[in-house]
């Protein structure tokens, strides 16, 4: 088997493999094994004993079960009944007050979960009787809280960069802060539309009634907790303090004590948390392997380098690359998750964007943002069919709900391609930016 | 008497791989007190230890071998539900029970394989880390194979019971079909 006929066999069998229901860590794996085999003899099989170490026994990976278990220990906790009912009684006069509570405490949540699924399940699981409560209209309100899933992995710390960071030998800590501005900003364009939609029509999310300015300070004293985990997490990365597996260390051990001090987490608690933390990692770790596997075929089949050649020598117009990748990004998330997405292209994209000087922690923002506007767009759209299954809404009630987020979520991606300081800024005055 | 010894031993690797997942997690946690170690000796004793680096990597490395097992147990690996969901009962069997897990055994059995070989050669020749504790890489190493190990058996395990539904699916359909 020639270099391209392998490579073109070792995709196209991996995909066919992954749609028709094989996990795809057995995907990946197995095509790269028989695709390796045929094209380098048993040679290659040697590499496949150092994979495994090579590819975990890295310093990089560290800060990604270390987050895990971050947010496996606050969804043990009621961090994320306080921060919503804190929301809820400073937002609660305006129209569609509970859904932009949902996206703020969300976007707060962010600052100490790193992926989307955590950020939904802590603020929906208060959310929900809240909105019906008041009558809301579930689709506006569960999409609201769907879309502001978004600034889980985009608000740090955050998964999809340590991933995306790692497999394109990115600053972690600068992805980290590259995150933070277009965060806010998305928090704020998704709230307005919310408070657009319930001002024009009061009936699908009326405002929830007065709340007296003590209760309103009242409920800040119950925040103190995420502000601590996130100035432990964040102020240290920033102040170039800790490096973001420290920063990950001291946050689990802060989370841990505000928990058994504050909210009485016990053992049966953290057996949960352990035990959730290690699967989610155990599964995430071994994808890595069979990905590495499979870039090791991809790469050395010099397709990587081809495409690179031709997409540099050509015509064409780099912000045009740039928007072809994001639109085949976002195609691609309707049908895969986002980690294997990452995992199959970031090898490739990263050196195209580097070649067209393009900056990788940019891009990386841009990533993630498109994986995770794939996360809600049918057919597959994960996070869809988790709120489905979680809060119990049909899927076209909830897609028509999601619709006007969704186009805000595709105005802020146009705004991050456009304008590439909103991302770079805050790395810049990093301390080693 | 053979079915009986086969689900015993199948009940055991289950408990030994959510044993493990148990271990995995705990791992996670002591690998941030040991990064928490690592700040507060920096910045508070302003001596930099570089042992929290190297267990740091070395707890990654086994959290995540000695999770597969248990992640493959409760069939939590992620997978595209979209065609599979759609198959009729018969094919599911054939396809995700029996052929889909005997593929994964291939890939299984030789990354438990060519690791252990691997793992051999870091103790024949005496292999370190290249930090400055120079601890021995040999038994770093052996966890990945015994890891492996335990997945395989999980997969062996998915593999029979695949078979021995649909022989059993099989025998149904014929009785009610003669």
């Amino acid at each position: 088997m020639d270099f391209t006929t392998a490579a073109i066999v070792c995709v196209a069998g991996m995909l066919f493999l992954m749609l028709m229901g094989m996990p795809v860590i057995y995907a990946l794996g197995f095509t790269a094994l028989f695709v390796a085999y045929f094209t380098y003899g048993a040679s290659s099989l040697d590499k496949i004993g150092w994979t495994t170490f090579s590819t975990l026994y890295n310093i990089n990976w560290t800060p990604l079960p270390l987050f895990i278990l971050i947010a496996c220990l606050i969804a043990e906790t009621k961090i994320g009944e306080d921060i919503y009912e804190a929301a809820r009684n400073w937002l609660s006069r305006i129209p569609g007050g509970l859904i932009v509570t949902s996206i703020w405490g969300e976007a707060a949540m962010a600052a100490a979960i790193g992926t989307s699924t955590a950020c939904i399940l802590a603020v929906g699981k208060v959310a929900e009787p809240e909105f019906k409560r008041y009558g809301y209209d579930k689709g506006l309100a569960m999409g609201g809280l769907c879309c502001g899933g978004v600034l889980g992995p985009l608000i740090p710390p955050s998964a999809g960069m340590i991933i995306y960071g790692v497999l394109s030998e990115t600053s972690i800590g600068h992805l980290f802060m590259a995150g933070m501005v277009p965060g806010v900003i998305l928090a704020c364009m998704l709230a307005a539309v919310a408070i657009i939609i319930c001002w024009r029509n009061p009936k699908l999310g009326p405002p929830v009634g007065a709340v007296s300015w003590k209760k309103r300070f009242s409920s800040l004293k119950r925040v103190w907790p995420i502000v601590v985990v996130m100035l432990s997490i964040l102020g240290t990365i920033y102040m170039g303090i800790a490096s973001p597996t420290e920063a990950a260390g001291v946050g689990c051990v802060v989370v841990l004590i505000i928990g058994v001090t504050v909210f009485r987490l016990r053992w049966q608690g953290l057996k949960r948390a352990l035990k959730e933390t290690a699967i989610i990692n155990g599964m995430i770790l071994f994808m890595m392997i069979g990905a590495w596997l499979f870039s090791y075929v991809i790469g050395t089949s010099g397709v990587v380098k081809t495409i690179t050649g031709f997409v540099t020598t050509s015509d064409l117009s780099p912000w045009l690359v740039i928007i072809a990748i994001n639109i085949l990004l976002l195609v691609l998330g309707c049908f895969i998750d986002a980690i294997t997405i990452m995992l199959l292209t970031v090898p490739i994209f990263v050196p195209i964007i580097l070649a067209l000087g393009f900056n990788p922690i940019w891009f990386g923002v841009l990533y993630v943002v498109n994986m995770q506007i794939g996360l809600i767009t049918p057919p597959m759209g994960l996070e869809l069919f988790l709120m489905r299954t979680a809060f119990d809404i049909p899927v076209d009630k909830l897609l028509r709900g999601v619709l006007p987020f969704l186009v805000a979520l595709f105005i802020f991606l146009a705004l991050l391609i456009a304008v590439p300081q909103i991302s770079l800024w805050l790395p810049g005055m990093m301390r080693g930016g | 008497m053979f079915i009986r010894v086969m689900q015993k031993l199948d009940h055991l690797i289950g408990s030994v791989s959510q044993l493990l997942l148990m271990v995995s997690g705990a791992l996670i946690l002591l690998m941030a007190f040991v990064a928490t170690y690592g700040v507060v000796k920096r910045y508070v004793f302003h001596a930099p230890d570089p042992l929290a680096y190297e267990l740091s990597t070395m707890f990654l490395l086994f959290c995540g071998v000695l999770a597969v097992a248990g992640v493959e147990k409760l069939d939590q690996n992620v997978r595209n539900d979209i065609i599979a969901s759609r198959y009729p009962s018969m094919m599911r069997l054939i396809v995700i029970s029996t052929i889909f897990p005997l593929m994964a055994l291939v890939f299984c059995s030789v990354l438990t394989w060519k690791s252990l070989g691997n793992a051999l050669y870091a103790l024949d020749i005496g292999q370190v880390t290249q930090s400055t504790w120079r601890l021995p890489l040999a038994p770093i190493k052996l966890v990945i194979p015994f890891g492996y190990t335990l997945l395989c058996l999980i997969l062996t395990g998915k593999i029979c019971r695949g078979i021995a539904l649909l022989c059993g699916g099989k025998k149904q359909e014929q009785t009610e079909h003669p």
